[in-house]
């Protein structure tokens, strides 16, 4: 767990530093963004790294795994979907960037960069709120299996196929740990794809 | 000149494609993988912060409604999917 934390405050503190430095310098957006989009890219490359290395794992998986892994998968989907709606509305936020910002499923080094090429604003909120929900999932997992059930699980959403796993596993036990890995693959591979087919809606 | 999701799909692909060849060999590649990762996530982040830096001023003004919606993104999605999923599972194995 120490080693999650650390990946945690890492990304926070080189947020806040670009914050500050960017207050500080004011660079214009269209300077830093040329950047922005190739450390974007080599973040999904990286995520499909991963992804193709836990291929063979869950093949072997089973059926029983890879079914209730694809309805957790559906489950997260309808549940940002619904989500992002219903906090859009009361806050007068942009519809559809808002949904987006729940589909990111916690997966916030993707989420919140992509969102701030639309708007500083949303940015914040998919970075801050999806970085939330991979923390909130470390610390409350235990609670919210007891309290929901296994479907739990996709709380920790895109983040169950690698930062989140190990909790999910030592309270969930190693199926239902595998059954987050399915549903953290798939996130992980739609994620990319949804986030701007939605955000040009 | 291709679009920034025909490019992120690319990427993906290619990820993908890398990660598949690298699962069939001894492993050596994947710590640099997560070398390049960890690069790559922080100097996304570190970028993202300069731009949401740069144009703080003009969001100051939506600080609370940015706390708001934050802690709501964090607690909502997953809780509602939760919800959703663990109705299926009993649905799904109760009729089994």
């Amino acid at each position: 767990m120490r080693e999650e934390l650390r990946a945690a405050l890492r990304t926070v503190l080189a947020f806040s530093v670009g914050i500050v430095i960017g207050a500080l310098a004011r660079p214009e957006p269209s300077s830093v963004l040329p950047y922005a989009y190739l450390f974007l890219y080599l973040v999904v490359g990286a995520a499909g790294v991963y992804v193709g290395l836990s291929w063979r794992k869950l093949l072997n998986a089973g059926r029983r795994i890879a079914v209730r892994g694809l309805a957790f998968t559906a489950s997260a989907i309808a549940g940002d979907v619904v989500a992002g709606l219903i906090i859009a509305v009361p806050l007068g936020l942009p519809l559809w960037l808002t949904v987006d910002a729940a589909l990111g499923s916690g997966w916030y080094s993707f989420t919140g960069p992509f969102l701030s090429l639309f708007s500083a604003a949303m940015g914040v909120i998919g970075f801050v709120g999806n970085q939330l929900r991979e923390d909130l999932t470390l610390a409350l997992f235990p609670l919210l299996k007891e309290v929901i059930g296994e479907g739990s699980v996709v709380m920790g959403g895109a983040t169950s196929m690698d930062t989140t796993l190990g909790v999910i596993t030592r309270y969930a036990g190693p199926e239902v740990g595998l059954e987050g890995m399915v549903q953290g693959v798939l996130l992980t591979l739609l994620i990319p794809v949804l986030l701007p087919a939605v955000a040009h809606m | 000149m291709l679009s920034l999701e025909e490019i992120l799909y690319m990427s993906l692909a290619a990820g993908l494609l890398v990660g598949l060849a690298l699962s069939r060999g001894p492993g050596k590649g994947v710590r640099a993988v997560d070398l390049i990762s960890t690069a790559s996530i922080l100097a996304l982040v570190f970028s993202m912060g300069l731009v949401v830096g740069s144009e703080l001023i003009s969001i100051r003004g939506q600080a609370i409604t940015i706390v708001v919606a934050s802690v709501a993104i964090a607690v909502l999605p997953g809780l509602l999917g939760s919800l959703i999923a663990e109705a299926l599972v009993r649905r799904h194995e109760g009729g089994a």
